[in-house]
């Protein structure tokens, strides 16, 4: 059919940004996420309490905002003497969002993880980094796992999101057919799209739990 | 200590392929003309449109950007010896887009309203169409007055909206006293063909594109309609050189009959 | 001296956990530390292992000063200081806090391989005899989930082995074991006096402080 001539090579370009925003976004989100859980959890008040309202803030207000307020917002605050490109703006949203909500997430991990560990670590004369790296950390990323695969899945159809700033995903590029074509079609088929991708990375998060299973 | 162990290769390729990707997509950075009235001439002008907005600005089978406005577009780039930059843009956010010279035109089937004229500054009109009232072909709906108490729908941000607004009470009138948006008009004429709306208001422009697309004999053009509108292109009320040059163009390429062969590619003569 | 502890004082608040204990124990001795449940025996423990602070006293091991009272106030050693003075002293908690996600293998390696004190080959070795010596040798690639109680506590015995310290800490070791079991564990810990490391035992079980022998200490509020 004479859509899926239009249809397939948008959808492609669309994927370009659907996955580059979505692997762009976790792998700089996940080790950012884990120093901000552990700076929320700091000793220290005020860091504890910049860190809660970054958090407060990124939760508390739609990413469609936040990526508004990045790409447009800086223009009219005055002095700042630059303004972030659309590719620039739709990446830093991503991360300031998601690290967000995975460092809440690492943060009940961390927590949940029993003080005992901590001391024999501590007996054992084992540094304070070396005793996370090794010994929390493992563990706390079999207890969030589920958690994360949540958010990853949740990131995926979150990338729609861009279409603010004018960047064609695969969603944008299925309204454009469907202008053109005045046909409900592009929907079913990036619908299918959608899911394909969730299908594959649900099989990817279950195979990497199941890395974890061997203990208990 | 290994500085590349597997698990960093790794890191490191997935970082590669992220580049990859994203590079794909040429990396603008907003111009900041709006701080720089004076600088009039530039390499470049960057066109907002929404690329859904058939036959103005939209994609063709091949996902290239065509329609009126861009060959319009176009041909005043060539004037000035210069390409320029498309860039779509989310139309909620056109006014946004220009004033925060992020884009220089809005220039996308742009109506001109008193209201858009307070944010920016309008090129003389290149384009004038009514608002439609448009019913399936089997209605009985044969007047404005027969809209009250109906479900009448429209595309949001639209000047449609505007125009069903300008008619003192005619919103009030509706069913629920509420003129239902949507994002696009191929979600509008949706809605009327699913029977949930009973009278769309729509830009004779599209109307009449959308109804071609759907089978024109599904549909009926009321008599009445709700006035005359013009489109204009939007510039930046901090570029009145670059409003001014514009301006001269369009009237030029309306002059030497340029306008009238591009008009002819996308209307129909009557 | 292998460990000489003086006046120490806790409170949480108005409560006072212990007051004014002192004791020292010689190589190869054992010190049992008797009282009932809520009766600090347990902070006096992580008090020796400095997972808590004292309000008042000195612990000297191996003649360093953990802490020093001086003018009525506790200094503790740097933590460099403290990071060496601390391999001296094991901790076999009640319980038993071995990594879920390593081997018993591994759980014994950690900490050596982390402080480099000995070659990895030496590591291996040690860690090889002391899971031969605790009976471990069928369960030395199972995870800490797969094991008795018994076993487990043995694993983590050995973990605190791997370090070589001289004074090794039991927290209620009987707690989580049956009678069978309870013969074994009084007989390695005899085995590792015998071997010269000063032992102290908190426990609330008359029976196994009569069975382990040693110095005992009543703990009274």
């Amino acid at each position: 059919m004479n859509v899926f001539n239009m249809l397939i090579p948008m959808t492609i370009e669309g994927l370009r940004i659907t996955i580059g925003v979505f692997l762009a976004t976790l792998v700089i989100s996940i080790p950012l996420s884990i120093i901000v859980a552990k700076l929320r959890m700091s000793k220290n008040k005020i860091i504890a309490k910049i860190t809660g309202i970054y958090i407060y803030i990124m939760r508390g207000t739609p990413l469609l905002l936040q990526l508004m307020f990045i790409f447009f917002g800086f223009h009219y605050i005055p002095l700042i003497g630059f303004a972030f490109g659309r590719y620039q703006a739709i990446i830093i949203a991503f991360v300031l969002n998601y690290t967000a909500y995975l460092a809440e997430i690492f943060r009940g991990g961390i927590g949940s993880i029993d003080i005992g560990q901590f001391e024999a670590c501590q007996v054992l004369s084992l540094s304070k980094r070396f005793t996370f790296m090794k010994v929390i950390l493992p563990q706390v990323v079999k207890n969030v796992m589920p958690s994360i695969g949540n958010e990853v899945i949740t990131l995926v159809k979150d990338t729609s999101l861009v279409y603010i700033l004018g960047v064609a995903d695969i969603l944008k590029a299925a309204k454009s057919v469907s202008n053109t074509y005045s046909t409900f079609i592009p929907y079913i088929f990036v619908g299918i799209v959608y899911l394909l991708i969730t299908a594959i990375l649900t099989k990817l998060l279950d195979n990497f739990e199941s890395k974890f299973s061997y203990y208990r | 200590m290994k500085i590349f162990n597997k698990r960093s290769f790794k890191l490191l390729l997935l970082m590669t392929i992220i580049a990859s990707l994203l590079s794909g997509c040429s990396s603008e950075v907003g111009t900041s003309s709006g701080q720089s009235p004076e600088c009039v001439e530039k390499d470049t002008y960057i066109v907002g449109l929404d690329d859904t907005f058939a036959p103005m600005g939209f994609r063709d089978d091949n996902g290239n950007l065509v329609g009126f406005d861009i060959d319009l577009a176009n041909e005043v780039a060539k004037r000035w010896g210069i390409t320029f930059k498309f860039q779509p843009i989310d139309w909620s956010m056109k006014e946004t887009e220009l004033n925060t010279g992020n884009i220089d035109f809005i220039w996308n089937g742009y109506t001109i309203t008193e209201e858009r004229k307070e944010k920016v500054n309008f090129s003389e009109p290149y384009l004038e169409y009514s608002q439609l009232l448009v019913t399936l072909a089997n209605s009985e709906f044969n007047s404005i007055e027969d809209m009250a108490g109906k479900v009448v729908s429209t595309q949001g941000e639209s000047s449609a909206v505007d125009a069903a607004y300008a008619q003192p009470g005619l919103v009030e009138s509706f069913k629920n006293g509420e003129l239902v948006e949507f994002p696009t008009y191929n979600e509008v004429f949706n809605d009327l063909e699913a029977g949930r709306s009973d009278i769309v208001i729509a830009d004779e422009v599209l109307a009449r594109y959308y109804m071609k697309n759907k089978g024109e004999e599904k549909y009926k053009i009321l008599e009445e309609n709700l006035g005359l509108e013009e489109f204009g292109v939007g510039v930046r009320k901090e570029d009145p050189e670059l409003l001014e040059r514009l301006n001269n163009t369009l009237k030029d390429i309306k002059e030497d009959g340029t306008y009238d062969e591009i008009y002819s590619k996308w209307f129909s003569a009557n | 001296m292998t460990l000489v502890v003086e006046n120490l004082s806790k409170s949480y608040g108005d409560t006072n956990v212990f007051s004014d204990i002192s004791f020292a124990l010689e190589k190869g001795e054992i010190l049992c530390i008797r009282g009932k449940s809520g009766q600090g025996k347990t902070t006096l423990l992580r008090c020796l292992n400095n997972l808590e602070t004292l309000d008042k006293g000195s612990i000297k091991i191996n003649n360093r000063y953990l802490c020093k009272e001086v003018n009525g106030k506790v200094n503790y050693a740097s933590q460099q200081e403290l990071k060496v003075i601390r391999q001296d002293i094991g901790f076999v908690f009640q319980s038993f806090n071995l990594f879920p996600h390593m081997t018993v293998k591994e759980n014994l390696l950690l900490a050596p391989k982390f402080l480099k004190k000995l070659s990895n080959d030496e590591i291996e070795k040690k860690a090889d005899e002391l899971i031969l010596k605790l009976d471990l040798s069928t369960k030395s690639d199972n995870y800490p989930y797969q094991l008795s109680g018994g076993q487990k506590q043995r694993v983590a015995i050995a973990r605190a082995c791997m370090l070589s310290p001289s004074i090794l800490c039991f927290d209620e070791p009987t707690s989580a074991l049956d009678e069978e079991t309870m013969g074994q564990i009084s007989k390695i810990i005899k085995e590792l006096a015998a071997q010269g490391i000063a032992i102290i035992i908190v426990t609330h079980d008359s029976a196994f402080v009569e069975e382990i022998g040693g110095k005992v200490i009543t703990l009274k509020n």
